[in-house]
């Protein structure tokens, strides 16, 4: 840094004045030759200097094309040196009191460029931005910092969010609990081991430890330390900064005549020598690891730097003027200063420093942040979730979402063995072979995210009742994530009414598809009613009458004929996992129900077909069954009966029956076929085509769709109630269902109002 | 949009061009003078307007406002616009304007030397005798004279004058140009006391203002007066409380930064000093960061050739250089880059220099019709 006059408004430069023939073919001429030519308004060029034998210095005045009222103090014009290191251009603002700004650094103590701090004008490495620039593009990115620096909107496009402090060689990795307890100024300091991670040496993991326990660190620890955090947030506007190399430095670490960080430090160290405790000795041959916290006014965020010593804490009392040596052999090695002595300068110019960023560990908080989530949307989703189902898609959605920071607490509920033809597909690896899935999947997942709080049940559940475990994890979890992919399971979870919010997610047979059914915050539209719904969505829309067809023939994998398994890619099953994983993180924050089909399409791209049902049911109690008709269903054949009014219209009623349940749950209602005949007092249903449209329902839904009953509309003005002729017809189904030992359905639709639609069961 | 002021270098001559938050333009003098002989200015002016125009898809110029029609203000004029008085100097290639404004001064003056300035006289003549399509600054009893030579009365010609202290019709703050046009200059009264036309003291000054947020910005343009009758504007501005249209963020400077506008009389000192009201205008109105512009040359170095009684003068710039340092202010030249002009945007924040387009990569070119053959 330039020692100038404290009169003068600008720094010198210094070195010697040079002409432009003495450039070489670099920037520097590039620069020189743009602003003579073409600077114009914008920048002049006031002196050429080559400084410490080999960098090349431009003097510009530049126009900042600032307005009147610019967000940082930045003037009209401004004189800017752009000093060339190695072709590099440094922009350095001339000016003493430049502002402080984001995207502006300082300039190391010993920097011999003039000036205190530079402006940062591109985020890239050298290397990669090089090709990209020219005198001109020098003065256009000049130009454009300060656009910026006017407005206030500092953060171009193509920079990251500034931070404080140029970023450090090492990196400590801490728990935010331990960060915690690091970061109170109150409490008292913290003892801990910090430990390499893994063979990187860029890498510190922080772990908290006694006293008594870190004071001889073995193995792979790198020492024992006393850690702090200084209780003074220094104010700083955004500009970045270099580290200190040694205790001295301290002193000038940030400009702007804030308070002397040394002078904090050795207060705070004051403090812990005064009230030592019974391990005196043991805290003097501790290192020091202490933190600041810098509060960032630009951006009003908090950010911390460590700095570590490689001295002693009796060393550094020494340096500081808090202790004194002892002779060797007479009580502690160290004896307090009393009064407090002068700091030796020498002596903290010696205490080098070694810095470095503070790094959380990979926790929920955190890794919401990396995933570009927010705490309200880990609140959305649940935090204590039951997961029904660790196989391939349960695997791999429950991965990725606990990289994306989801949940604190879950419980992984499956029986099954991790078998090799599993390896296909599923996250675990060959060490898992022979184990259960859930408790693998556990070490899995903790080995993600230490914080997560797993349990584990090994149950199936499909056709089986729950155990009094699974019913209480099902009753006090947030979610219920179903990724059984089995359709006993979601019923099932359908019958049972003390449990959370549920939500499913399966692939097709052919595993071209994933499907995602949630429940609405209500449970109105359970998983079974959904199920309806998703194959009425099936029949109705043309793009998806091919989504049941059966895929390529299972494979046998276990030497019996029912131990099957899909043949799907694993490059499928990770591709349709991740947009179920995508679609879990952005619909479970919400209340509404939904049903989505993703597909990958036959040129490889994907499409999505979503839908949000209309929340509403009607349902009765007959003969021991139970009759579902959802709000979405009636409404279709309401547009039905208003497309034939003011005569009556009806046809074949197509749901999903399931006998172990003893539940009927109305999906869809085919329209009259066409030699039906309706009048405004009458209707009969005609017989064209009708068993060909149930055989193509059945066939598109692989038979999950069946003959439930009938629909007809009554005229306008006229109740749903069953007229005679209805009542007859009952008569008539019940005959006709006796076959399958269920009840006839029959839905009567009228006016809209009160009591549109009559549900009828023959009782 | 953002309002924008642009002033162009064109030497010791004046043309500057508003464009209003709503698109539209309005050009105050317009000299190019790169088209004369023996000229120095490489810069083609009609080029420029017209380009701003096409690229904006505008048919035409909202106001051609000629302050005065000295040569410095009107070269090039004839060639350059569609004169809807003179058939044979119409054209698709010419630029077309709604309203023409001019001082009373233009209408009645009788010794016009250049041919530039008669056609706008003529035009000008021609457009108040239909009585549409122009606005005519202040209504001395020479131009009731004129009108009445031609059977036509004041009163009839009313819609067409503005009179000073009066804000113009069809500019409000409020609407969708966001500007407000307060004339300063000429002073009917003053035109009677004197008598004869005195062109430059004649001319047309204007106080704008531009409404951008909750922000006003002032900009005050200046013809060619000198300090006496910017000494009459300051202290009929005050007689009439109405000192905030003399106030300015921006202004185009009088007479190409001549020591005349600052003292008449005040040729020797450096820097000049200004006259009282002047000095008021000058160090009260100004605001903090405001900008300056010259429309002249290059400020002449001490000694130099160029360094005499022609403006711009040095002295007089030493003394709105020292000014505008002291507010954090600047005082920029037109021709200090005789390539582009100078270009003030508007925003909610004030005012601001706009990076010439240069500085952005190819814009220039973009802005510019190619043709290839």
């Amino acid at each position: 840094m330039s020692e100038v006059s404290e009169d003068e408004p600008f720094f010198e430069v210094g070195g010697d004045r040079i002409s432009p023939d003495q450039l070489g073919e670099g920037l520097a001429r590039s620069l020189i030759d743009f602003v003579s030519g073409h600077g114009g308004h914008t920048a002049v060029v006031e002196e050429l200097r080559r400084i410490d034998g080999n960098i090349d210095v431009v003097v510009l005045n530049m126009t900042t094309c600032v307005s009147q009222e610019p967000k940082f103090e930045v003037l009209p014009e401004e004189r800017l040196a752009v000093a060339f290191i190695n072709d590099e251009p440094a922009i350095v603002p001339l000016r003493k009191d430049f502002p402080l700004t984001p995207h502006s650094y300082g300039l190391p103590v010993e920097s011999v460029l003039p000036g205190s701090m530079t402006i940062c004008l591109d985020d890239r490495p050298w290397e990669d931005a090089k090709a990209d620039y020219s005198g001109a593009e020098i003065i256009r990115r000049v130009i454009s910092w300060f656009g910026r620096v006017d407005t206030g909107d500092v953060d171009d496009a193509l920079q990251l969010p500034h931070t404080i402090f140029l970023p450090a060689e090492q990196t400590i990795v801490m728990s935010s609990k331990l960060q915690a307890k690091f970061c109170d100024p109150a409490k008292p300091p913290v003892f801990l081991r910090l430990k390499s991670l893994g063979e990187s040496d860029k890498y510190l993991v922080a772990e908290a430890a006694e006293i008594a326990e870190t004071s001889d660190p073995t193995g792979d620890a790198v020492g024992a330390f006393v850690g702090f955090t200084l209780g003074v947030r220094a104010q700083n506007s955004g500009a970045m900064w270099h580290r200190p190399q040694h205790l001295g430095h301290l002193r000038y670490m940030l400009a702007g005549g804030q308070e002397d960080l040394l002078d904090l430090l050795r207060s705070r160290l004051d403090e812990i020598l005064r009230n030592p405790g019974p391990d005196l000795e043991r805290l003097y041959q501790f290192r020091l690891l202490f933190q600041f916290v810098v509060f960032n006014e630009g951006h009003d965020n908090v950010e911390p730097m460590f700095l570590g010593t490689e001295a002693s804490l009796g060393e550094i009392g020494v340096a500081t003027g808090l202790l004194f040596e002892t002779p060797r052999g007479v009580g502690h090695s160290y004896g307090r200063c009393l009064p407090i002595g002068e700091i030796d300068e020498e002596l903290v110019e010696g205490i080098r420093l070694v810095s470095a960023n503070l790094s959380f560990s990979f926790e929920g908080e955190v890794a919401t942040i990396y995933a570009g989530n927010d705490e309200e949307w880990r609140a959305g989703i649940g935090k204590s979730v039951v997961m029904l189902g660790a196989g391939s898609i349960g695997s791999q959605c429950i991965t990725t979402l606990v990289r994306e920071g989801a949940f604190e607490k879950l419980t992984i509920v499956d029986d099954d063995i991790f078998a090799p033809h599993n390896l296909a597909r599923h996250v675990l690896r060959g060490p898992a072979l022979g184990n259960s899935k859930t408790a693998m999947l556990s070490d899995d997942l903790r080995a993600i995210r230490a914080d997560l709080c797993i349990e584990t049940i090994s149950e199936k559940i499909s056709t089986t009742q729950p155990s009094e475990t699974l019913n209480e994890a099902l009753a006090t979890s947030d979610r219920i994530l179903d990724f059984t992919a089995s359709l006993g399971a979601s019923r099932t979870i359908s019958a049972i009414s003390q449990r959370s919010r549920a939500i499913s997610a399966f692939f097709n047979p052919a595993g071209s598809s994933v499907v995602v059914l949630q429940e609405d915050a209500s449970k109105t539209l359970d998983l079974a009613t959904l199920e309806a719904l998703y194959y009425a969505e099936i029949c109705h829309n043309k793009s998806l009458f091919d989504h049941l067809r059966p895929g390529d023939q299972a494979v046998v994998s276990g030497g019996q004929c029912r131990a099957v398994t899909s043949r799907i890619p694993a490059s499928r099953a990770a591709i349709l996992s991740s947009i179920a994983a995508s679609e879990l993180g952005k619909v479970m924050s919400s209340p509404d129900p939904s049903i989505t089909i993703a597909s990958i399409n036959a040129d490889g791209g994907t499409s999505m077909h979503r839908s949000i049902p209309a929340i509403g049911k009607m349902s009765l109690d007959a003969a021991g069954w139970k009759i579902c008709l959802a709000g979405a269903v009636a409404r279709r054949l309401q547009k039905l009966r208003e497309a034939h009014l003011p005569s009556e219209t009806g046809g074949i009623l197509l749901g999903v029956v399931d006998h172990a349940r003893k539940r009927i749950e109305v999906s869809m209602g085919l329209e009259a076929p066409p030699d039906s005949s309706g009048s405004p007092s009458s209707f009969e249903r005609g017989v064209q085509g009708t068993i060909d449209s149930i055989a193509e329902a059945r066939s598109r839904t692989m038979h999950q769709l069946t003959y439930i009953g009938e629909w007809h509309s009554h005229p306008r003005g006229a109740q749903t109630a069953p007229s005679p002729t209805d009542a007859a017809q009952l008569v008539l189904l019940r005959e006709e269902l006796l076959a399958e030992q269920r009840p006839p359905v029959m839905v009567i639709v009228g006016d809209s109002g009160t009591n549109p639609i009559s549900l009828e069961v023959y009782q | 949009m953002t309002a924008t002021i642009t002033s162009f270098p064109i030497g010791n001559a004046d043309s500057t061009r508003l464009t209003l938050a709503d698109g539209q333009r309005l050009l105050f003098d317009f000299a190019d003078m790169g088209k004369s002989d023996g000229s120095d200015v490489s810069f083609d002016l009609l080029a420029a307007i017209k380009d701003d125009l096409r690229a904006d898809r505008k048919p035409k110029l909202s106001v051609l406002c000629f302050t005065h029609l000295d040569r410095d203000h009107c070269f090039g004029a004839e060639d350059s616009f569609h004169w809807s008085h003179s058939p044979s100097r119409q054209g698709e290639e010419r630029i077309k304007y709604g309203e023409l404004w001019v001082p009373a001064a233009a209408i009645i003056e009788t010794e016009l030397d250049c041919k530039d300035a008669k056609i706008v006289q003529a035009e000008a003549q021609h457009r108040l005798i239909k009585g549409e399509g122009i606005k005519v600054f202040s209504s001395p009893k020479k131009l009731e004279d004129w009108l009445k030579r031609r059977n036509l009365t004041l009163k009839s010609r009313e819609h067409c004058i503005v009179h000073a202290g009066e804000p113009l019709d069809n500019f409000t703050l409020s609407g969708s140009a966001k500007a407000e046009f307060f004339p300063h200059c000429p002073l009917s009264w003053t035109q009677d006391d004197d008598g004869e036309v005195n062109r430059n003291e004649h001319s047309i000054v204007l106080h704008v203002t531009f409404r951008e947020g909750s922000r006003d910005t002032k900009l005050l343009l200046g013809s060619d007066v000198d300090s006496d009758t910017l000494s009459a504007i300051v202290r009929s501005t005050k007689r009439h409380g109405n000192e905030e249209r003399l106030e300015w963020d921006v202004l185009k400077l009088f007479h190409h930064c001549s020591y005349k506008a600052l003292n008449k009389d005040g040729k020797e000192d450096d820097p000049t000093k200004p006259v009282p009201d002047v000095k008021w205008l000058m160090e009260e109105q100004g605001q903090y960061r405001s900008i300056i512009i010259s429309s002249s040359q290059k400020i002449p170095l001490p000694g130099s050739k160029e360094d005499n009684d022609q403006p711009p003068h040095r002295k007089a710039a030493n003394y709105y250089k020292k000014l505008q340092n002291g507010r954090n202010g600047t005082f920029k030249v037109t021709m200090d880059d005789p390539k582009k002009p100078i270009k003030v945007k508007i925003s909610s924040s004030g005012a601001s220099f706009l990076a010439a387009p240069a500085v952005l990569p190819a814009s220039s070119a973009a802005a510019k019709p190619m043709r290839a053959g």
